[in-house]
């Protein structure tokens, strides 16, 4: 929508009432901001001193480096409808394997759904690949089961 | 005597100078942006810092980001696609939801940094009012966009963008942006420091800090930065 803005075009620049705004929406607590960045600075100081340094060779007490973004992270797009890309092949790999019905063939369109629908995110891809197998596991047991107590209760049925 | 016309023809060079130089500085062509970018993220659940040097060509439509931290790893916006580069394989490639024209390299170079870009879009000024030292604007979607857009208001302050505040189509408020420290580089201004506080759901607020050093316009040195050529694979 934001590049809609941007995109779509033009209207004449009116002045007509509206919202009344004041200078307090334009107001800032930046030491209460700078309380929160502190252990961030700190850390930027220690990187411009280590030229060079990674995250995996920072051993900072006050950040936990390794849960940190890249900025490929930061501009990700989202999963498609906001669902993880993993529980998306999980979920399809899961009814398909329950179902017996081809195993994971579902799982598989869910991969190659999640991938489309990511503009071609090889790691979203990823991420709903090992939803699939973990699907297709959980699917295959789910129906051994299923078949299992409905022969257990056929069995006993008849006799 | 040949003194005395000597004098005039000097003043009146001088004079031309004096008018005409402004004009041809104002009129140069600035189509290259890059500095050292340090973006700093903090949430109640996150925290993230990223360090690099961004480089951005207007003629290109493009931005590239080569960071060295958290990791090595470059970053290209173009054609609407976002790449991620890491030892030279592109790793990732997936539809861009910043493009180049939206980013404050852009509206600054354009000398449009000071209305956000909001002019000439489908928002349109409906109000401005003088609040102490700040010029505030209120910017509203068309009415066919209200139903997704919410207003938007941005503060001038010294005849520079100060701060913008978004709202939803709701009217509840989802972030403010502020541009400090500004800096003026062959007649472009341009803000050291941008600071976003989001706000979530549950109204708690989350910071990104971004600030720029040693920040050049048009440069020619790391032409391949400007112009990359992306990895086969």
């Amino acid at each position: 929508m934001k590049k809609a803005i941007y995109t779509l075009f033009l209207s004449l620049v009116t002045i007509l009432p509206a919202f009344a705004a004041d200078g307090n929406e334009f107001a800032v607590d930046r030491s209460k901001i700078n309380r929160e960045m502190g252990a961030l600075n700190d850390l930027e100081r220690y990187v411009n001193d280590h030229q060079g340094i990674t995250a995996n060779q920072v051993n900072a007490e006050e950040i936990n480096t390794s849960d940190m973004k890249g900025i490929s992270q930061i501009l990700d797009s989202e999963p498609p409808l906001g669902i993880p890309s993993f529980w998306w092949g999980f979920g399809g790999a899961c009814i398909g394997g329950a179902s017996m019905y081809g195993v994971c063939w579902l799982g598989v369109a869910a991969v190659a759904f999640v991938y489309f629908m990511t503009d071609e995110n090889k790691e979203e891809a990823k991420k709903a690949a090992l939803g699939c197998v973990v699907g297709t596991a959980v699917g295959i047991l789910v129906a051994f089961l299923f078949f299992a107590v409905a022969l257990g209760y056929g069995f006993y049925g008849i006799y | 005597m040949d003194s005395t016309v000597s004098i005039d023809l000097k003043s009146i060079l001088f004079l031309i100078v004096i008018c005409v130089l402004p004009g041809l500085t104002s009129g140069q062509n600035f189509y290259r942006f890059s500095a050292d970018i340090t973006i700093k993220n903090k949430s109640d659940s996150a925290a993230s810092l990223i360090i690099g040097k961004v480089y951005f060509d207007k003629n290109e439509m493009s931005v590239l980001y080569n960071c060295s931290f958290p990791r090595k790893e470059i970053t290209l916006i173009k054609d609407s696609l976002t790449y991620y580069i890491q030892d030279d394989k592109i790793v990732s490639k997936t539809k861009s939801v910043l493009t180049p024209e939206q980013t404050v390299f852009n509206l600054a170079l354009n000398r449009k940094l000071n209305t956000f870009g909001l002019d000439n879009t489908i928002y349109k000024a409906v109000k401005i009012e003088k609040d102490s030292d700040l010029v505030i604007t209120t910017w509203e979607p068309e009415e066919r966009f209200k139903k997704n857009l919410g207003r938007v208001l941005t503060s001038m302050k010294d005849n520079r963008l100060h701060g913008v505040v978004f709202y939803n189509e709701n009217d509840i408020l989802m972030g403010k942006q502020f541009f400090n420290e500004y800096v003026n580089i062959k007649g472009i201004e341009f803000p050291r420091e941008v600071l976003y506080i989001i706000y979530n759901k549950n109204n708690k607020e989350s910071y990104q800090i971004t600030t720029f050093k040693n920040i050049v316009l048009n440069d020619t040195s790391e032409e391949h930065f400007y112009n990359y050529t992306l990895p086969e694979h």
